[in-house]
């Protein structure tokens, strides 16, 4: 995977923000971990955005395989190179129980109700959601949700694992042990991961890091009317 | 590898099962008696069938757009867990279509009991079928293609 002096842009009542300098390149060999390092509101939740297709840049390309992938779907992407991806704000289809969402999950992948059943009970048990399988997500704690949606992540064994904070709502514990889980996981099954982190401490277990530029300021020039002005 | 799979996100969301599925199918059902009671034989012009014409999509619309912050997590769920947009709009394209053909059941029923009459108007039958569903789809639509929808990922 390789992103291409990437830029993007976010409006604001007085003009916009603008992500990455003048563009974020790097490349991701497969079976490398890559951590993407920044502060907060520096845009590593919108490259992860780009990353997977539900963003579009304002400028530059993205290329999986030497493809150029830019304007491609995050479904057409995971048809290219199976991927997985875990957000920051926890995801779950609320009417279901925590068990119905991993089967959910995987069988969307494809994955047969067999393998599907084991691969489930391995991550579960990792992660201790033993007690929690017939629970709805709506009474987590938002450490377990995140527990969950690395289960979900990891049971799909994808080719390509993409992680906005892994570790943010777990306890000090949890997070102690994903760390190496997913140092493992990229050692084991040759999964390459890009994940996102403020935490220079989780960044620098990784062998190669990305760090991104704090956004500068854009003012909206007088007279100048930006594209969702009314006239 | 496995092959990704359009199956579980349409076939887990194409059944109703909302309270706001069971009124809609409630509301179009009592609609169809009126009209079965009131004429020997519905649809037997526009005259009659305006009326569902208008309240199928209403109802739909109004059913679809029911309990939305639910709705939207789990679109973003299905998303996350590498669905498209596109699978979610046909999962509510079924619904919409399912919620239609059971709130229309007194008429086929009273079509099927005169089979002239149901070939005559099997026209305007899969057209409300196909009204239903699109209405009931065009909210996760609009939801799904907003700029925001995926700016919910971020913390």
């Amino acid at each position: 995977m390789e992103c291409k002096s990437v830029s993007s842009e976010y409006p604001t009542p007085e003009g916009s923000l603008k992500l990455y300098g003048e563009g974020v390149s790097f490349a991701i060999e497969e079976g490398a971990f890559v951590s993407v390092v920044g502060s907060s509101g520096w845009g590593k939740s919108t490259l992860v955005n780009l990353v997977l297709g539900l963003e579009r840049p304002v400028r530059g390309r993205i290329d999986i395989r030497g493809t150029d992938v830019t304007n491609q779907s995050f479904v057409n992407r995971c048809s290219r190179v199976k991927t997985a991806a875990v957000f920051q704000r926890p995801t779950a289809v609320p009417h279901l129980t925590v068990l119905e969402n991993l089967h959910l999950a995987l069988s969307m992948f494809g994955i047969p109700r067999r393998d599907r059943e084991e691969r489930i009970r391995e991550s579960i048990r990792f992660f201790g959601l033993e007690n929690l399988t017939h629970s709805r997500p709506d009474s987590l704690s938002a450490g377990q949700k995140k527990r969950i949606d690395l289960a979900r992540a990891l049971a799909v064994r994808p080719e390509f694992l993409v992680l906005d904070e892994p570790t943010g709502d777990l306890d000090a514990s949890m997070a102690n042990l994903v760390m190496p889980l997913l140092r493992g996981v990229n050692k084991e099954h040759k999964t390459t991961i890009l994940m996102t982190t403020a935490i220079p401490r989780h960044a620098s277990t990784t062998k190669n890091q990305v760090h991104l530029r704090p956004p500068s300021f854009l003012p909206r020039q007088a007279g100048v009317l930006a594209a969702s002005d009314h006239v | 590898m496995d092959r990704p799979s359009w199956a579980p996100v349409i076939l887990s969301g194409a059944l109703p099962r909302e309270l706001s599925d069971l009124l809609a199918m409630a509301i179009l059902g009592l609609a169809s008696i009126q009209l079965v009671i009131a004429g020997p034989v519905p649809f037997t012009g526009l005259n009659i069938s305006w009326l569902l014409l208008l309240l199928v999509p209403l109802i739909c619309m109004l059913a679809a757009s029911s309990n939305s912050p639910n709705r939207e997590r789990e679109e973003l769920a299905l998303v996350a867990y590498g669905g498209s947009s596109k699978q979610i709009e046909l999962r509510y394209l079924l619904r919409g279509g399912i919620i239609t053909i059971i709130g229309l059941v007194p008429i086929l029923l009273r079509l099927l009991s005169d089979n002239q009459s149901l070939s005559t108007n099997l026209g305007v039958l899969v057209l409300l079928v196909a009204l239903g569903g699109s209405t009931y789809a065009i909210p996760a639509f609009r939801r799904t293609h907003s700029v925001s929808f995926v700016e919910q990922f971020k913390g």
